[in-house]
């Protein structure tokens, strides 16, 4: 994977020098055949300078509707607070066995909506213990400089304070995030191309099995 | 208190706890199965095979009693024909309860479950109507997002309408499931079952001379759905199953799986053996 990436990410980096920028729009695709990748989040950590202070997030919202998570990945800012409201006609028990905040809403009807504060930092997996295939993840980031890749593979960075920068790109099926240092500059703008490789994507069915035979 | 009573009983309280859950999921079933010895009949000579199509639909509820415990009520009701052999046309009408308990949190958390069934089928040829009690007890694994292992007990009862269809026996099974993708899964399995099976003989022409163990036979009756000269009886047996299934995916709510099954059923004397290949297309809406 860095081998593959290695070439792209010099190129990157050669072209970093005289691309000093505060506009930042990312595009990502797949290594394979060069397909645009939503979902990915796209984030930029200052590494020469203190973070400016940020005003909290609006609550954000991570809803089930038919028996699903939408949207599917979300990215936030460290001390968010996300809502769960269930516009299902069953009942859902979403929980997280990450290490970065672990937490179970018990059973709740439709209708009705639970939130939780993420004040760590991670990736976080979650699911419902009734519905198997239900699956999303929230990354919890330390920095507000953050978005995620539409169905483009596009995603355009809130502009950067002058100084360097940690970019990391993450996506539930890269093996590792992908990460690289850019400087950013008043008035610049850039497109940044990368490129990714994914693994499967795996999640558990949930398309109904076939019926024993009465025999 | 007779078992039919308790068991209707038992779905009631099913059916009335689920009921106030909220809203069912509705599902159906539609299937062409070809067999090569639908007259599950010992004499190789006598053997007959046909097609059956099935078309069915179940509605479900569920209710959540705790985080790891749920219960379900479900009713079905089908319709299956056989062209070759009309007798075999049938309805079937049936109610099943189970209580599903999940140990642990996750999808990799083993569930139990206990199921109880009971069916009504009303077949063309009349002898054979009757109802039939199942329960099955299952213990499901999954391993990882590939891997997903079924151990089951079960017994099953059936009172028919002739005494040749009053039988009973209980079994063992076995199945791993392997999701290749959320998409495609394949399937395969074996049960081991031991008590009365079916069989039928047909006593004209090299049936007259074919070795039966009359000794051995249970129940007989005779059966016109095969022809003249057929009989009906059941035997104490044990039946050895294998399948394999392929299932496709249409959608998230929608498969369709390609299964086949062999049956070896095998008394001291007797012995029959049935494949079956079946398409079936299940939604759930």
């Amino acid at each position: 994977m860095r081998q593959l990436l290695l070439p792209f990410i010099v190129a990157s980096l050669l072209s970093t020098a005289a691309l000093a920028v505060d506009t930042v729009k990312v595009v990502v695709r797949t290594t394979l055949d060069g397909k645009p990748v939503a979902d990915a989040v796209v984030s930029a950590v200052p590494l020469d300078h203190a973070l400016p202070p940020t005003a909290p997030e609006a609550a954000i919202e991570i809803e089930q509707k038919d028996q699903e998570f939408r949207p599917y990945v979300t990215a936030l800012q460290v001390g968010a607070t996300v809502n769960f409201p269930n516009h299902d006609t069953v009942q859902h028990h979403i929980y997280s066995l990450s290490k970065p905040k672990r937490f179970e809403i018990p059973l709740y009807k439709s209708g009705a909506s639970e939130s939780v504060v993420f004040d760590q930092p991670g990736i976080i997996t979650i699911g419902c213990n009734i519905h198997d295939w239900m699956l999303a993840y929230i990354v919890v980031l330390p920095t507000p400089f953050f978005a995620k890749t539409d169905a483009t593979g596009a995603a355009a960075l809130p502009p950067l304070p002058p100084g360097r920068y940690r970019l990391e790109i993450w996506h539930p099926r890269a093996a590792t995030p992908l990460i690289q240092e850019i400087v950013s500059a008043p008035e610049k703008a850039a497109t940044l191309e990368f490129s990714v490789a994914l693994k499967p994507d795996k999640r558990i069915r949930r398309a109904p099995s076939g019926k024993a035979t009465d025999y | 208190m007779k078992l039919s009573h308790a068991l209707v009983i038992a779905l009631a309280g099913f059916g009335a706890i689920s009921l106030s859950a909220g809203d069912p999921v509705i599902s159906a079933f539609t299937s062409a199965t070809w067999t090569d010895n639908i007259t599950r009949c010992p004499d190789p000579v006598a053997r007959k095979n046909a097609a059956l199509y099935d078309v069915a639909g179940s509605t479900e509820w569920r209710t959540q009693a705790s985080r790891d415990v749920s219960l379900h009520f479900a009713t079905d009701a089908g319709l299956e024909a056989c062209p070759e052999f009309d007798g075999l046309n049938r309805l079937q009408v049936g109610a099943r309860g189970a209580v599903r308990r999940k140990l642990g949190l996750g999808p990799y958390a083993p569930v139990l479950r206990a199921d109880l069934g009971y069916t009504g089928s009303w077949y063309k040829e009349s002898s054979r109507t009757g109802t039939r009690f199942n329960a099955v007890l299952s213990w499901s694994q999954r391993w990882n997002d590939n891997w997903q292992t079924i151990m089951a007990g079960e017994y099953m009862h059936n009172d028919g309408h002739s005494p040749a269809y009053d039988y009973q026996n209980r079994g063992l099974s076995f199945e791993a499931r392997y999701d290749f993708s959320a998409r495609w899964q394949l399937a395969a399995g074996v049960r081991r079952q031991w008590g009365d099976q079916i069989f039928y003989a047909w006593l004209g022409g090299s049936g007259a001379f074919f070795p039966y163990d009359y000794d051995q036979w249970k129940n007989t009756a005779e059966d016109t759905t095969f022809g003249k000269n057929w009989y009906a009886y059941s035997m104490d047996s044990t039946a050895n199953s294998g399948w394999v299934s392929l299932s496709c995916a249409l959608g998230a709510n929608t498969s369709l799986p390609l299964r086949w099954e062999e049956v070896h059923v095998f008394n001291y004397g007797e012995s029959y053996r049935c494949r079956m290949l079946s398409l079936s297309l299940v939604h759930r809406f």
